[in-house]
């Protein structure tokens, strides 16, 4: 078996891989059939599939590339270091072939255009693959891929909104882009032609795709960032410390209050944890996130409190920690159950806020034509909140059932994502209808989804192992 | 019934894992102020039985009782006299050595700072490293601080000193002698390391496939076993050597080496004078023990 054969065989062998690669491809279709769409309205939208195409792919071969030669088995190997520059080459030129022959074939334009826009296709293609191999490199330990779902989401839209005409599709600009793609290609294969790109990679912890399904690689890569953490939240996390560690103590008479403390402050304390710059950023982010879905109407209301609800999954309840304190099974179940009450409580006081900020400002934000349509911002509603109340011990009892069962949890996130997005307008109806008709379905369905994440916990609590094997 | 003076019983207990039979009715009582070894090769059941006792686990059958309630209705009392050491040694990676030590603390009344102290010291623990940048030698060792800083009357360990290197297992083993000479404690200690574990124990328990296969005192182990070889005074060796109760033995042309169960040491020097050979008797270490002991 000879040294591609061998590098290859990951993407085949690794059954995390392959789910990652159907699902990628399965988001890939639709551009197709907007390819070969004969009737476009705007021009850009049909190239942006390509582009957006090569983007992921450069992201997704360098991650796989990256992971394989973390390894220091791998590393060692004669001559791999070259192999993997080669498959690169490899994957962007026949990526970018691909895609321009497409656009060449079926873009439906006059010869000149077609020509010019498969030429425009492969450089920036080219770019945008190399891009992507540029984000794999420098997020070792992050999830990636997950910045490819804005853009696809967001990106036909971004694309459609700039309307820059047929300027681009001309033989001298896309003489310049081309040119411009072989610079960035030549350079990046100086690049990759020095070890010291390579070196840095090897023996450190590197995610990569398949082991963000894996609890001891994540938790490798936790401990990598924790490393990495500057050290001047140290006062800041004292104190939160001490507060909870007091309470603790002065509780630990009581049968169930210094439980709930310990997760609370397990729970809190990696938000401390974060430098004032990871602060900022975030709050950038959940504002940008605020505005757009201010944007989006009675859809923001709904998609403000889906994110919400996903938020839960990534807190854990501490149902199965095997670091032995005082607690037995019924303290563990206690302070789970009152640990997701105090996160949906605080969940919705976030929510409150940023739906305040946004009541505040509707008056003042401005409108503009996209797609069309006229974008107008309203401000949030407070009302879909029963959507998170529902969600949040929905969430939870997935990632109970599926504890240490991490490709079935994935699967079942994207299961619902879909069901969600799928009856979509059926929601909207029924957020209409039940809003003005009939709030009693709506605690009924509230009591349904506590009881039975509140039962499940019992269960799992009184009657199942709490460690895995 | 519970009798009293059992701090760990186990009654039948069966435990699976899909079709892998991990504990095959157990049964076994651990009484106060014993230092027990629990050895097995690996998916023996070691980890699996200590994790009953602490009720992380549930029997498919049998049951299970741990300082006389059934493991699985352990509260808070009975939790604060129990200490317990992982091989995985799961920590709150995000906190502070010192962070976690007083969190840990703050849910024991008895939590012994002087002993906390002197531990932090003598593991040369940071008390400002981030405990998810320690080194595993480092986890553990923070992780067996953690488990005995409260003085705890019964300690499980398992695979506690996995991950420390030669100094600090030495170092651990002489934090256990002094554990167990000053204080009338019941401590359960698995091990792969027998050499490590052979020095502090009093009592054994053997495991294999599940299933107890000695469960004895060490001197009694000791003593029904032992290691003979035997030198050929007219160098070589007779054809049959007239040991009935070899279970084990390698033989050359002048020297043979065996191992004998329920054997008298007089009988033995005189069997070998019979055939002309000269016989050294020892006794054997853990290692050669639990090798005899499964065969």
């Amino acid at each position: 078996m000879n040294l591609v054969t061998v590098n290859l065989s990951h993407y085949w062998k690794r059954p995390a891989l392959i789910l990652w690669q159907v699902l990628i491809l399965v988001m890939l279709l639709p551009s197709i059939p907007i390819l070969l769409e004969q009737k476009v309205n705007t021009w850009m939208t049909p190239l942006y599939w390509p582009l957006f195409w090569m983007l992921v792919m450069g992201t997704m071969t360098a991650t796989y590339q990256l992971e394989i030669l973390s390894k220091p088995l791998s590393y060692t190997l004669p001559g791999h270091r070259r192999i993997v520059r080669k498959l690169l080459f490899g994957f962007n030129v026949f990526g970018s072939l691909l895609c321009a022959a497409m656009v060449l074939l079926l873009y439906p334009r006059d010869i000149t255009s077609r020509c010019c826009a498969a030429i425009l296709v492969l450089a920036f293609g080219q770019i945008l693959f190399w891009i992507g191999v540029w984000c794999s490199y420098r997020s070792r330990n992050q999830a990636i891929v997950g910045f490819a779902f804005p853009i696809l989401i967001f990106g036909p839209m971004m694309m459609d909104s700039i309307s820059i005409g047929q300027y681009w599709l001309q033989p001298m600009v896309a003489a310049v882009v081309a040119v411009l793609s072989g610079i960035v290609s030549c350079w990046a294969w100086r690049i990759l032609g020095r070890a010291s790109v390579f070196q840095a990679c090897c023996g450190r912890h590197y995610l990569g795709f398949t082991g963000a399904f894996s609890a001891g690689q994540v938790k490798k890569a936790q401990r990598e960032q924790f490393k990495a953490i500057s050290v001047e939240t140290d006062e800041k996390l004292s104190r939160l410390g001490r507060f909870f560690v007091e309470k603790i103590a002065r509780n630990r008479n009581q049968p169930f209050a210094s439980f709930i403390y310990g997760v609370m402050y397990q729970t809190l304390g990696p938000v401390a944890l974060m430098t004032l710059k990871s602060h900022g950023t975030n709050l950038i982010f959940m504002s940008l996130v605020f505005l757009l879905f201010g944007y989006y109407g009675k859809t923001g209301n709904l998609f403000i409190w889906l994110m919400f609800i996903f938020s839960i999954l990534g807190t854990d309840l501490q149902v199965h920690s095997t670091l032995l304190l005082t607690r037995g099974r019924m303290e563990r179940f206690v302070s789970a159950l009152m640990s997701l009450v105090f996160l949906t409580l605080l969940g919705l006081v976030m929510a409150s806020v940023g739906i305040a900020a946004t009541i505040l400002l509707a008056p003042y934000m401005p409108t503009f034509p996209i797609r069309g349509f006229i974008a107008e911002f309203h401000a949030l509603s407070w009302q879909s909140c029963y959507l998170f109340i529902i969600g949040a011990p929905i969430v939870a009892l997935l990632r109970l059932l599926f504890w240490g069962k991490k490709y079935f949890m994935f699967m079942s996130i994207i299961i619902v994502s879909g069901l969600m997005g799928a009856s979509f307008p059926l929601l909207m109806n029924i957020r209409d209808n039940l809003i003005q008709v009939n709030w009693g379905i709506i605690v009924v369905i509230l009591i349904l989804a506590w009881s039975t994440f509140t039962v499940y916990l019992y269960r799992v609590c009184f009657h199942k192992n709490l460690a895995i094997k | 019934m519970t009798k009293v003076d059992t701090l760990v019983q186990f009654c039948d207990v069966v435990k699976r894992f899909g079709a892998t039979t991990a504990l095959d009715k157990i049964s076994l009582d651990i009484q106060p102020g014993s230092i027990i070894g629990l050895v097995g090769s690996n998916g023996a059941g070691k980890s699996t039985l200590l994790r009953h006792i602490i009720g992380l686990y549930l029997p498919d059958a049998g049951t299970c009782t741990t300082l006389g309630m059934e493991a699985r209705r352990l509260g808070p009392a009975e939790f604060a006299r129990l200490g317990y050491v992982h091989q995985e040694g799961e920590l709150i990676d995000w906190m502070y050595v010192g962070q976690l030590i007083r969190y840990v603390a703050a849910y024991y009344a008895t939590w012994n700072t002087e002993l906390e102290q002197r531990y932090v010291k003598d593991f040369e623990l940071n008390l400002k490293d981030r405990v998810g940048s320690l080194s595993p030698g480092q986890r553990q060792k923070l992780a067996i601080l953690l488990a005995i800083g409260f003085e705890p009357e019964l300690l499980i360990l398992d695979e506690p000193a996995s991950a420390l290197d030669p100094l600090a297992r030495r170092q651990f083993l002489n934090l256990m002698l002094e554990m167990i000479q000053t204080q009338n404690r019941t401590i359960i200690i698995s091990s792969h390391i027998l050499s490590d574990v052979e020095k502090i124990i009093d009592h054994i328990v053997i495991m294999d496939k599940g299933r107890i296969v000695r469960n004895c005192a060490l001197d009694t182990l000791q003593e029904e076993f032992c290691r003979v070889t035997l030198t050929a005074a007219g160098g070589k060796l007779p054809e049959s050597l007239p040991f009935r109760n070899a279970i084990d033995w390698s033989r050359s042309d002048g020297q043979a080496v065996l191992t004998l169960r329920h054997a008298d040491e007089a009988q033995i020097v005189r069997q070998a004078e019979t055939i002309g050979c000269q016989a050294q008797i020892r006794r054997m270490s853990l290692d050669e023990l639990y090798e005899a002991a499964i065969k």
